[in-house]
C-alpha cells in the first residue's frame, strides 16, 4: 500500500509540476478565446447569459484572488487541468481499484497538456473544465450514485453544451441497454423508460439550441489524424488505449451498469470525434478532446496490466518504468517549455504583444473614464481592450461603410455610435487613411512601437 | 490452457516492443500490424461469453457505421446529420442489447438470463 501511495504521490506530483509550468513560463494568457472569457466574467449578470455559465462562474470566483485578470485566468486553466487529471485518476481508481492505474492516469493527463490536447493553445476553458463533471458523472454512473449523477449531468451541460451533448448521447445509449438487459415489467424498468425519455427530449432540446446556431462549424477538412497522433509524443497512449478499453470493459464486466456506461461512452465518444469520417463533419476539432480523454484513460487502465505481465520482476519493472517515465517527463516538459516560448516571444506576435499590452495599460491611466474605443477587427488581441483599460470597446466591422468612407463620414459615424477613440494595432493594419491625413481632423492622442490612438470625439 | 498467461506475455512483449519502435521512427503500417497482433494475444486470456459479445457487438457496429455515410447522405445540414448518425447509432446498439439477450435466453438459458 506504502508503494501505490508513493507512485500516486509522485504522478500527482507531475501533474501539478506540467500544470504549474504554463503559470511560471508565460507572462500573458494564450490562445485567441482568453479575452472572451474574461470580459463575460467580469460582471456577474453577464455570467448568466453566457453559453458556459458554471465555466464562466468558475473564473468569476477567480476574483477572490489577488492577480490581474490575465493572470487568473492563466490559473484557472492549470486548475482546470489538474482537476481533470485528479477526476481521471479517480474514475480509474473506482473501476480498477489499482493504484498503478490510478498513478498512470495522473501522469499520463498530466503530459497532454499540449500537442494532442489543446485547450491551453485555444485558451478553451469552459471545454476544459467541463472534463472534471464529465469524467465524475461516469464515476456516479458506475457507483449507481444517480442523485450525483444528475448534479453532475447538469454541472457538464452547462459548463460546456458539447460535453453536455456527449453525456446525453452516452446516457441514452446506456438506458437503452439496460432498458433491453432488464427483466420485463420490473419497478426499475419503468424507471428507466421515464428517464430515457426525459433524456431524448433534454438531447434534443440541447442539439436544437447547439446544432442550428449559425456559427457551428461545419468542416469535413480537420480530420482527426491517428496516424500523425501515433507518430506524436503521445503515440504510446494510443497504442495502449485499445488493450486499456478492453481491459477496463473486461474488468466492470459484472457490473451491469458499469458495464453498459463504458460501452456507451466509447460508442458515443468514437462517433463524435470521427463524425466527419461518416460524412457529417460537425465540429470535429472540438470533439476530438473527448476522444484522447478516452484514450489516456484506456492507456492508463491498459499500463499496469501490460508492464506488469511483460516485466514480472519487481525490480526490473522499477528500473523500466522509471526510465520511461523519466523520459516521457522530461521530453514533454522541454516540448511545452518550446511552445510556451513560442508564444512569449515579441517577434511571433502569437499572443497580445508586449508593446500593445504596454499601451493598453497606459490608456487605463490616459484616457477619460467615460471613454467609448473602437477598432477594426484586424486580430483578437483588440478584445483585450475593455479588460486591461477598463473603458467601453465595440469592434468596427469590415463590412461597415465607413472604413471606405472620408473625415465626415467617419466622424459621423463615431457621433452615432458614441465612439469617442479609434485603437489601431500597428502590427496588422495602418489605420484608416482619413484618421491619419495631415489636418489632424482626429487628433493623436497615444502612440507606441504597437499601437496608436486617434481621438475621434 | 497453460501456454494462455505466456500467450499474454508474449503480448505484452510485443506491445512495448512496438511502441519502442513507433518512437524510433518505425512504419505505420508495421507498428499498427504488430499492434494489432500484441492486442489479440493479451486479450486471449479474457475469452469469455460475455467478450465474444462484446467482439461480435463491436463487429457488427463498426460495418454498419461505415453505412452511416450511405445511409445520411443527402442534401440535409451536417447538424442534422449528426442527429440522424446519432439516431441510428442509437438503433445499432439497441439492437445489439436485443441481439445478446436473445442469445443468453435461448442459447445460454440454463446459465441464467442476461449473465
Amino acid at each position: 500500500m506504502r508503494g501505490g501511495t508513493t507512485i500516486i504521490a509522485v504522478a500527482t506530483l507531475v501533474l501539478v509540476v506540467m500544470a504549474i509550468q504554463y503559470p511560471l513560463s508565460t507572462t500573458f494568457p494564450i490562445g485567441g478565446d482568453a479575452a472572451s472569457y474574461v470580459t463575460k466574467s467580469r460582471h456577474i449578470q453577464e455570467v448568466w447569459q453566457s453559453r458556459y455559465p458554471t465555466a464562466q462562474l468558475i473564473l468569476t470566483s477567480s476574483a477572490l484572488l489577488p492577480l490581474s485578470w490575465p493572470d487568473r485566468f492563466i490559473w484557472i486553466m492549470s486548475l482546470g487541468h489538474m482537476a481533470t487529471g485528479l477526476a481521471l485518476g479517480f474514475l480509474v481508481f473506482r473501476l480498477t481499484r489499482d493504484t498503478f492505474a490510478t498513478a498512470a492516469a495522473l501522469f499520463f493527463w498530466g503530459l497532454s497538456i499540449t500537442g494532442i490536447q489543446r485547450h491551453f493553445e485555444d485558451g478553451t476553458l469552459a471545454q476544459l473544465w467541463s472534463l472534471p463533471w464529465l469524467l465524475l458523472w461516469l464515476e456516479s454512473i458506475y457507483s449507481r450514485a444517480w442523485k450525483r449523477s444528475y448534479g453532475m449531468l447538469l454541472a457538464t451541460i452547462t459548463t460546456h453544451p458539447f460535453s453536455g451533448l456527449l453525456v446525453l448521447l452516452t446516457s441514452l445509449l446506456f438506458l437503452m441497454q439496460l432498458v433491453i438487459d432488464r427483466p420485463a415489467a420490473t419497478r426499475e424498468k419503468k424507471q428507466l423508460y421515464v428517464c430515457a425519455g426525459l433524456t431524448i427530449l433534454l438531447t434534443l432540446f440541447l442539439s436544437s439550441i447547439l446544432l442550428l446556431r449559425p456559427t457551428i462549424v461545419h468542416d469535413n477538412s480537420d480530420h482527426l489524424s491517428i496516424t500523425e497522433a501515433i507518430r506524436s509524443a503521445h503515440g504510446a497512449l494510443l497504442l495502449l488505449a485499445p488493450v486499456g478499453i478492453l481491459y477496463g470493459l473486461h474488468t466492470v464486466r459484472s457490473n451491469r451498469v458499469g458495464r453498459s456506461v463504458m460501452i456507451a461512452w466509447v460508442a458515443a465518444t468514437s462517433f463524435f470525434a470521427f463524425n466527419d469520417r461518416l460524412n457529417i463533419g460537425v465540429e470535429t476539432n472540438r470533439f476530438a478532446t473527448y476522444f484522447f480523454l478516452l484514450v489516456t484513460f484506456g492507456a492508463a487502465v491498459a499500463a499496469p496490466y501490460v508492464l506488469r505481465h511483460a516485466i514480472p520482476l519487481r525490480l526490473a519493472r522499477r528500473f523500466v518504468l522509471t526510465t520511461l517515465a523519466g523520459a516521457m517527463f522530461l521530453w514533454t516538459w522541454s516540448d511545452n517549455a518550446a511552445i510556451y516560448n513560442f508564444y512569449e516571444s515579441p517577434s511571433r506576435y502569437a499572443r497580445l504583444h508586449r508593446d500593445e499590452q504596454a499601451a493598453f495599460t497606459d490608456l487605463k491611466h490616459l484616457l477619460p473614464a467615460n471613454s467609448v474605443l473602437t477598432s477594426s477587427e484586424a486580430n483578437r488581441h483588440v478584445e483585450w481592450l475593455p479588460i486591461l483599460t477598463g473603458r467601453t470597446w465595440y469592434a468596427t466591422p469590415a463590412a461597415e461603410a465607413v472604413w471606405h468612407g472620408d473625415a465626415t463620414a467617419w466622424r459621423n459615424y463615431a457621433r452615432e455610435r458614441h465612439f469617442t477613440h479609434f485603437v489601431s494595432l500597428k502590427h496588422t493594419e495602418e489605420p484608416p487613411e482619413p484618421l491619419r491625413a495631415p489636418g489632424h481632423h482626429f487628433p493623436k492622442v497615444y502612440e507606441n512601437n504597437a499601437v496608436i490612438v486617434y481621438q475621434l470625439l | 490452457m497453460k501456454n494462455i498467461p505466456l500467450l499474454s506475455r508474449l503480448g505484452s512483449w510485443l506491445l512495448l516492443a512496438t511502441i519502442c519502435i513507433n518512437y524510433l521512427g518505425g512504419g505505420y503500417e508495421l507498428v499498427l500490424t504488430a499492434a494489432l497482433i500484441s492486442i489479440a494475444l493479451i486479450t486471449l486470456p479474457w475469452i469469455t461469453r460475455e467478450f465474444v459479445s462484446l467482439l461480435l457487438g463491436i463487429l457488427l457496429v463498426i460495418p454498419a457505421l461505415a453505412f452511416l455515410p450511405v445511409v445520411i447522405r443527402g442534401n440535409f445540414l451536417p447538424a442534422p446529420k449528426l442527429l440522424i448518425g446519432s439516431g441510428l447509432l442509437l438503433l445499432l446498439i439497441s439492437l445489439w442489447s436485443l441481439a445478446r439477450r436473445l442469445l443468453w435466453q435461448t442459447v445460454f438459458k440454463k446459465e441464467g438470463a442476461a449473465e
